[in-house]
Order: C-alpha cells, then structure tokens, then sequence
C-alpha cells in the first residue's frame, strides 16, 4: 500500500511549511503539517479551523485534478507490479507475494517503492509505504507515522492488536464497543464469532473479520462466472476526454444495471481503453465500500483524463476506439432495499449530480440553494448557497421553514412579498397638495401620502398606506450604519408594494406579487 | 397510506395521462383530473402569479420531489415558504447564456420534478419541443413565469390570476393581511372549458384557501 495522507494538498502545489487545508463540503479534509501544528484537525468545520489559524489558506477539494496528477505516482507503482489497484487519488495498492519474491524480500521491495514514489512528490508532502498480509493491515500499517511499515507474514493480528477500536471506519459500531469495554482491536478479535454475529450482524461480522487481520472482504469473493463486462466502440474514435465521459457515465450505468440483475454489486473494477493505434491503458480501482455507478463513471473519467493529458511521450497518439468496464470483483448485494410499494421517489441524489454538471458549464455560484438567516428587510432574510458546497442529501434545518422562530427587531410580520426587486427602483411620494412627503427625524411623515410617481409611469393613487417602521442598522459601525424606514402601501389598481426610505429617498423594495 | 393509495400504485398499467402531481386543495376544482398531470407545461401570468407559482409548487414538490427555478432572481423566497413552498428542496439557477439554454435545461429536466422557467430571450422552436419531449418523458412540470410569452409552441394550461385588494392596510394603521385571487384556468383535453375560482392567498393564517365564488 502506498499512501500519500497530504495528497489533496500536495495537488494543489501548497508549499508543506505554509498553513493550509482543503474543505469539502465545510469539513477540513486535508491540512499541511504547518496547519495541524496550529490545531487544525481533520473534520473541523471551516470557521472553526480559521479559528484556530486565521492565515490558513482555504482550497476547495477538486477530485478531478488530485486523480489527474495521482497518475505519474501510480504509473511508477504500476512498474512493480502488473495488477495495480487504485483506491482514490492518494491510495495505491497491489497484491506483493510476487514482487517481493522477485525483488528479494518485503523489505527490499518496499524500499525500492518509496526510493521509486519519493522523487515524484518533490518533497511537498509525505510519502507512506506499508506491506502487509491484508489491505486494512496495510493501511493502518501507512498510518503509523514511519515512511515504510512492513508487518511480517500472519503478524496482522498482533500489529493490530493494540490500535484504537476506532481504526474501524463505523462510528456506530465502535461506538457501542467503546461502552461494552472493548477499546483495542485486540479485545474486539479476542470475542468469538458467533457472539459478535449475534449481536452485531453482518457488519459486525464483517469488522471482526478486519480486526482479526484477515482479509477485508468476505471468502465468498469471486471473479464472476458469467460475463458482465460492457464495453463501447468509439465511431469515429474519440479524442477529447468530454466525449469519452459521456460514454463513461452511460456505460457505468449499464454495468451497474447489468450488475443489479444477478444481485451483485462490484468492489473492484477494472477499466480498459485502447486506442486506434492499438495503445491500452488498464488499471484496477478500488472502493472502501462498493462501487455505485456515478463512482465508476468518475474513476473512468479519471483515468482517461490523466492518460490523454500525459507528457508528449506516452500520451496516446490516436483517439480512443473502446472503452470497457470490467468487474474484477463482485459480492452479492445488500444495498438498498426500495419501499415495498415502489420507490419512494428521492430526487436529491439526481439533483446533487445535476448540480455537478451545472456547475461546471454556468460556474459555481450561479447554482444556489435557499437558506434563512436573521435580517429585517425582505431580501435580507434568505441567504443563497452555492449548492455544490451543501449535502443535498442530508437533511437541512437552515432551509426550513421554522429555522428562526425569535423574533427580530423591525422585521414586518407576514405575509412577505413574492417579488424582491434586484434594484429597487426610485420613486417619488406626495401628498394630497402635491408636497414630497419626507420622514422626520423621529420617524413620522410629513403628511398623508396620496400619489406615488415613477420615472416613465403615470402616477398611481395610494388607496391605503401603513408605516413607516424605522429600522437602524449597525448603528455601531460608521461605515455600513444604515437609517432606514418601511412602509406598506396599496395602490389605486390593487397592487401592494413595499417602500424603503433612506436618506429621503424613497424607493420600491418589494412587491407582493 | 390508505388503500386507494395503494391499489392505485399496485395498478398493472397507468396510462401517461394518469401521471399526475397533486395541486393545492384550494385548486383541486380547477383540475377535473384531480392533479397536474406530468410532462405539462403550465403558464402563469397576471398579478399575484408569483404567489400562486409558489403555492403551486408547495403541493406539486410533496413527497420528496424538487423544484428549480431558473432566472428568477427576484423570486420572494420569503414569501413563497410562507404559503408552502419547502425551501430545503428548491434548487435557484442564474440566467444561462441563450447558447447554454437548452443544455441547462436538459441537465435540469432529468432531475427535478417541478421546473419554474423565466426565459429572457425568445425559445426557439426545436428548443422548445426537445424540452416538452424531455419533460413528458421525466414526468416533469414545466412552469411558465412569464405566463409563456417566451415559449414559441401552445401551452398544455394557462393560468390566469386577477388580483383583488388587500385586506388590513388601513390610512396609516395596521399591515397587510390577506388577500383573494382569481384563479382562470384552460388547457388541453379535459381542461378545455375555462373554470374560475377565487382563492384566499394569502388567507389570513398564510396560507391558500379556498373563498366563495
């Protein structure tokens, strides 16, 4: 296993000694080390980690571009070993029975990887190499601190045996071990199997499995008998990588399917493409859990990505005919169980993708998403979000309505105007004599308002008016401090609007619609 | 869930017409179907079609479904989930460039089941039946708010709102309240004969209600 634990950082080129990290979805994902030595952790929100380090520099996660530059790191694993195995951009991994023997022994072979990888981070981040019995083993094993972790052949469970029972990623499992008592792996392995099926399940069957030091798959994995490999013939061959991830996604959703029919789902999958001029690239990806479609597609994406993007020498020099998607390894399918009687129809995960591919054509702010906020005037009340940086899948308390029950000072009651006009649009209010009608100082009218003219309209009757309600904002800070007045009115032909008065000019803020 | 409920699901053939999304109840009479049905393009315009575009949205997005609305920046959000539009499932896209139109759109239909459209430039034609194909066959809405002046082909129903006074304002004194609407309704098949109703929106809860005739 080779890890890089900076790697997301290490693809944006941050120098290792400056304070950074990268965010997805407002989480911290990845810190420099200079960060974590201010207290930035991973899975701090992003307010809290600029809390503790106000300088740090804030970098969005990119997949893309971390699997795109991953390449030349896999390309060298890839000359130890015929079966590379990807698991995300930073994790690489292949089976070392053969290697090692060939190479003279674990530890020559690993030293030879980290000798091979080390050059290519130029020294931006740090470089990992464990070799263990199993894949879990193997990356605890990285996570040791050392650069190269070798534990010897049937040693997994005595390596394991001291590690926090936390290393097993399942909050909910762990959790509850904790409370019984067992906080080592060891404790956990040291339970039969049978009580922890018992008590725990499949899952939990799985988890001892892991911390027993066997295999993280279950015995049954098979290659598949039948065929469920599904290719695409490029015509005419496709050479800009748009067009090839269309066929990506549209492939990987005909491998899912052909996958879901016989009840299996795939951990391991193996993607082919070969060019006119016969050229192939093959590499096998890995996923922690299994492989859904949109996960394939990406990984496809990927690899065609950095392989049409590579240096002039070993970039293939004709477009691409075929692309194949092979499932190396399948287990049978617990996955989601719909709703007896026909889905239950949830669109978020369509409109997360949806949002992905708006994003990229429109950019990221132009696709937002509601939530409410503290604010008097209309438009105050609603804070838009780039809709990439939210889990839509998740519940959402801030988009819903009850978010804020308190009351805020000058904000009106309902209803709300339906229309917020972008710029509100200056008008003019008189009275029954034909004077401007101005607010006063201690926010009362200068007389009845009777007419209300806009530039380029015919004058309008006010039938019946309310306010003003002054509201002052921030009166603390000279620079934004803002003096202003609501009112409600309601014109000759029905129409009801919400007028703003700031330093006696008075304008159209809202219409209720 | 009840058992028409279900013996409605279990149904071995729905025809396409059968597809509905649920109106609010103060509507239902405009819709001899009981519903909306899917892959309908709807057109909204008067004063008050705001209003109504959110309250119609409310009922149409129940069951987990989403709504888009695009280029509609000045969209009262406020007052939309006041009257029942749940805000957690409303995705705002900007204005794309005319040339981006029909792509966005196209990404957009696969994935909501409601979309509110605003268009600043007139659709063309091949544009315009591309869309109504997608949105038929991924059962989705299409909302004019424009009241379809942009949209080169007929509508499938066309809602027109007149807007009555407001009710609570007085010389000075007190705040807007309620008001009532009404709601003209006409369209294809069995909606071809115009109904009206007058509604309550907002009723003085802030919701939509439904008031004589």
């Amino acid at each position: 296993m080779v890890w890089c634990p900076d790697w997301p950082l290490v693809s944006w080129g941050v120098p290792m000694d400056e304070p950074a990290l990268v965010l997805e979805v407002n989480r911290v994902v990845a810190t420099t080390p200079a960060a974590r030595a201010e207290g930035v952790a991973l899975g701090q929100r992003r307010r809290e980690a600029q809390g503790r380090c106000p300088e740090v520099v804030l970098l969005g996660r990119d997949l893309d571009r971390e699997a795109r530059l991953f390449d030349p790191v896999v390309a060298a694993v890839d000359e130890f070993a015929p079966r590379v195995e990807v698991t995300g951009p930073g994790l690489v991994g292949f089976p070392t029975r053969g290697p090692s023997r060939f190479f003279g022994g674990d530890s020559a072979l690993a030293e030879m990887v980290y000798e091979k990888v080390q050059p290519l981070l130029a020294r931006r981040g740090e470089l990992r190499v464990a070799l263990a019995d199993g894949v879990f083993t193997a990356r605890l094993a990285a996570r040791t601190g050392e650069p190269i972790t070798v534990v010897a052949p049937g040693q997994s469970a005595a390596f394991l045996a001291d590690l926090p029972i936390t290393a097993i990623d399942d909050p909910e499992l762990t959790e509850v071990l904790t409370r019984l008592g067992i906080t080592t792996l060891g404790r956990f392995a040291a339970l039969s199997s049978t009580d922890v099926v018992g008590r725990f399940g499949r899952d939990g069957l799985l988890a001892h499995r892991l911390a027993k030091g066997e295999d993280d798959h279950p015995p049954d994995l098979r290659r598949p008998a039948f065929d469920l490999s599904v290719s695409w013939a490029f015509e005419p061959p496709a050479d800009r990588i748009e067009t090839c991830a269309y066929a990506a996604k549209a492939l990987a959703e005909e491998f899912h399917a052909g996958l879901q029919s016989r009840g299996l789902a795939c951990t391991r999958v193996a993607i082919e493409a070969e060019t006119e001029a016969g050229e192939r690239s093959l590499r096998l990806w890995r996923n922690q859990g299994l492989l859904s479609a949109a996960d394939v597609a990406d990984r496809a994406r990927w690899q065609l990505d950095s392989w049409l993007h590579q240096g002039v020498n070993s970039r293939p020099t004709s477009g691409i005919v075929h692309l194949s998607l092979i499932p190396d390894e399948v287990v049978p399918a617990t996955g989601n169980q719909l709703a007896f009687w026909g889905a239950t129809n949830d669109q978020a995960e369509a409109v997360t993708r949806a949002v992905a591919r708006l994003q990229t054509m429109l950019g990221p702010d132009s696709v937002t998403v509601p939530e409410f906020k503290g604010g008097i005037g209309p438009g105050e009340r609603i804070r838009l979000v780039p809709a990439a940086a939210v889990d839509l899948t998740q519940p959402r308390p801030a988009a819903s309505a009850g978010w804020l029950n308190e009351p805020w000072p000058g904000q009106l009651p309902a209803p709300s105007p339906a229309k917020v006009h972008a710029d509100p649009k200056p008008i003019e209010l008189r009275d029954r004599s034909g004077q401007l009608v101005v607010v006063g100082g201690r926010g009362l009218l200068s007389g009845d308002p009777a007419m209300m003219c806009m530039a380029g309209r015919p004058s309008q009757m006010v039938a019946t008016w309310a306010g003003p309600w002054p509201a002052e904002q921030r009166w603390w800070d000279p620079l934004t401090r803002s003096r202003r007045a609501r009112m409600q009115v309601c014109l000759g032909d029905g129409s009801a609007h919400l007028l703003m008065v700031e330093r006696q000019s008075w304008f159209i803020e809202a219409s209720y619609d | 869930m009840t058992l028409p409920e279900i013996r409605e699901r279990i149904a071995p053939v729905r025809l396409a017409g059968q597809h509905q999304l649920p109106v609010p109840v103060a509507l239902a009479e405009l819709f001899p179907l009981g519903g909306l049905p899917t892959g309908w393009s709807v057109g909204v315009s008067g004063v008050g079609s705001w209003s109504l575009v959110a309250a119609l949205a409310g009922a149409l997005v129940e069951d987990h479904r989403w709504a888009a609305f695009v280029g509609a920046e000045e969209f009262g959000l406020v007052a939309a989930s006041e009257v029942g539009l749940p805000l957690d499932r409303v995705l705002l896209v900007e204005h794309p460039e005319p040339q981006q139109w029909a792509t966005v759109m196209a990404v957009l239909v696969e994935a909501v089941s409601v979309l509110c459209i605003n268009p600043s430039h007139p659709i063309g034609q091949r544009d315009a039946r591309r869309l109504i194909a997608r949105a038929r066959e991924q059962q989705t809405v299409l909302v004019h708010l424009d009241g379809g002046r942009a949209w080169p082909v007929p509508l499938d129903l066309s809602l027109w709102v007149e807007a009555g006074t407001w009710e609570g304002l007085g010389q000075g004194s007190g705040y807007l309240c309620s008001r009532k609407l009404t709601v003209e309704a006409q369209g294809r098949r069995s909606m071809a004969m115009a109904r009206r109703r007058v509604v309550s929106l907002p009723d003085v809860d802030g919701h939509m209600l439904k008031a004589g005739c």
